[in-house]
């Protein structure tokens, strides 16, 4: 084996897979190189919430054993991955980074981690989340918040915050997150990574601990596009166990990687972020430059204009907090202790909605959602912020409580759209900036050959950051 | 929601009573004013303007 730590670290899922089948690189290695990595890095950057290094070699050793005997399994064979600790993983802890479920064993696996491990990935550990993948970045949980790894003063954008800061550290080339609001975009952006959520319905959400019903997406941040279109093949697919699981006709999601985008059209939601809420103007520019990009590339590009973002915003705020109280009610009043301030007051914001709010949020949410899939008559794919401001320090409360609203994440969780963070370069202050790329339903492949285009296009995948 | 603004504690537990939240020490109290605030804002920020009795929730009941 050629590659040092270094470029291990770094190794994609699509080349680690091809060095592993053509058995020019051991898992056994891999795996012990990323475990290194993290044993010397992590303890300044939180990432893992429970690291598992006897699992990793293990399940390294099987795939090893397999590979040589010729039966190499897919993509993610022999692969390290992780899982946001709301992910259950038979026989050890989901906690949701939260002393209310500190002794909670996983008596069986989610459907994200059967598919993992029928897969041959090589499993590190559970990865640091706020606080049932809402409440962060806190100080008051059982175990500390993840840290940026461009600035560990930083902010990792959240709830996935553990995910996105092993995916951006090299820890791993995979990660594992969720997405009610935006929470595998925002870390994804903030630690200049990508990260997809598919259409709601398309990645089954069974034994992954739920923040809203209606909202909860499950997906992936990877290093690069194709790594997580190859993460969607393996992870798509209907389950009846999941009441919001969509029958779909199976689909390579990597099928028009590669392809130009000469002709396509993109609309760019640019009162988003120029407009609704201003973006801080190092974004801004990011975000503009990228279009630019996209234009030269051969895209046909057009302003589009649909509601305001904060009609979204509060259809997204209405429902998700109704149906987290729902949730928490009887811990809320059992033991309100358990939780962090954040989380607490959040979840608090439920209590007093009414049935009528959170009723006449799904009416609006009917029209939005309708009125935006229309668009795409017009359109093949939607451009638009993801984040509105680079990542604020970790430690500053009024920041973190700014920037908090600052996004155009969650309109596509309220009309359930594929949607995927691209990096788009770098703040004056070095930390990571990136914008969104949405489809409609059911048009992965689509939103992954622009997003890959874009990615070609430009370096910013290939910058790592110096963990010192 | 100006009478609601200020902090009253006692006017505090009495919600949190009212939601069965009896156990909360004065700095959740001040949390759950705070976030019956937000709540308010959030309720006023619906467009419910924008819907007609035939709007229907995004999602319904549907036999299997």
């Amino acid at each position: 084996m050629a590659a040092d730590h270094e470029e291990l670290a770094y190794l994609g899922i699509a080349e680690a897979a091809l060095l592993i089948r053509g058995r020019k690189l051991s898992p056994v290695e891999y795996a012990q190189a990323l475990i290194s990595r993290v044993e010397r890095h992590d303890g300044r950057i939180n990432a893992f919430l429970r690291f598992t290094p006897e699992i990793a070699l293990a399940d390294a050793r099987r795939a090893e054993a397999e590979i040589m005997a010729g039966h190499w399994r897919g993509a993610m064979h022999g692969v390290p991955y992780g899982l946001k600790d709301i992910v259950d993983y038979a026989g050890l802890p989901t906690t949701a980074h939260s002393a209310v479920l500190k002794d909670n064993i996983a008596p069986s696996d989610a459907a994200v981690t059967q598919k993992l491990r029928a897969a041959g990935g090589v499993f590190m550990g559970k990865l640091a989340t706020h606080e049932f993948a809402t409440g962060g970045p806190s100080f008051d949980l059982p175990w500390p918040p993840a840290r940026n790894p461009w600035n560990r003063d930083h902010f990792t954008g959240g709830s996935s915050s553990g995910s996105g800061a092993a995916t951006a550290a090299g820890f791993l080339p995979m990660a594992i997150g969720s997405d009610t609001g935006g929470s595998i975009r925002n870390p994804a952006t903030l630690c200049g990574v990508t990260g997809m959520k598919a259409s709601y319905g398309l990645v089954s959400r069974r034994g992954v601990f739920p923040l809203a019903y209606t909202l909860d997406h499950v997906g992936a941040l990877t290093r690069t596009v194709s790594d997580s279109a190859i993460v969607l093949n393996l992870l798509a697919g209907h389950d009846a166990a999941d009441p919001g699981s969509m029958p779909r006709p199976a689909c390579d999601y990597t099928g028009q990687i590669g392809r130009d985008i000469r002709g396509l059209r993109i609309g760019v939601i640019r009162h988003f972020y120029a407009e609704d809420i201003v973006a801080d103007p190092e974004m801004l520019a990011a975000i503009d430059a990228a279009v630019e990009v996209l234009r030269g590339l051969g895209a046909q590009v057009r302003e589009l204009r649909i509601a305001p973002l904060q009609q979204y915003m509060a259809v997204n705020r209405a429902i998700l907090t109704a149906e987290a109280y729902a949730i928490h009610q009887q811990w809320l009043r059992e033991r309100p202790q358990d939780y962090g301030a954040i989380t607490r007051e959040r979840f608090f914001a439920g209590a007093t909605l009414t049935a009528a709010d959170y009723i006449n949020a799904t009416r609006l949410r009917a029209k939005l959602t309708s009125q935006f899939h229309q668009q795409f008559e017009d359109i093949d794919v939607a451009l638009t912020a993801s984040a509105h401001d680079p990542a604020c320090r970790i430690d500053d409360a009024a920041a973190n409580d700014y920037t908090y609203g600052r996004q155009a994440r969650s309109p596509f969780n309220v009309t359930g759209s594929p949607a995927m963070s691209v990096p788009a370069g770098f703040s004056s202050k070095g930390l990571p900036l990136g914008f969104q790329i949405v489809a409609a339903p059911h048009q992965e492949a689509l939103l992954f050959r622009v997003g890959a285009a874009y990615e070609a296009a430009t370096p910013w995948t290939r910058r790592h950051p110096v963990l010192g | 929601m100006a009478d609601t603004d200020v902090f009253d504690e006692a006017r505090t537990r009495q919600l949190a009573e009212s939601l069965g939240l009896t156990r909360l020490t004065p700095d959740h109290l001040k949390q759950l004013h705070k976030a019956a605030a937000v709540s308010a804002a959030r309720r006023g920020a619906l467009d419910n303007a924008a819907l007609t009795p035939a709007d229907e929730p995004a999602h319904v009941f549907r036999l299997p």
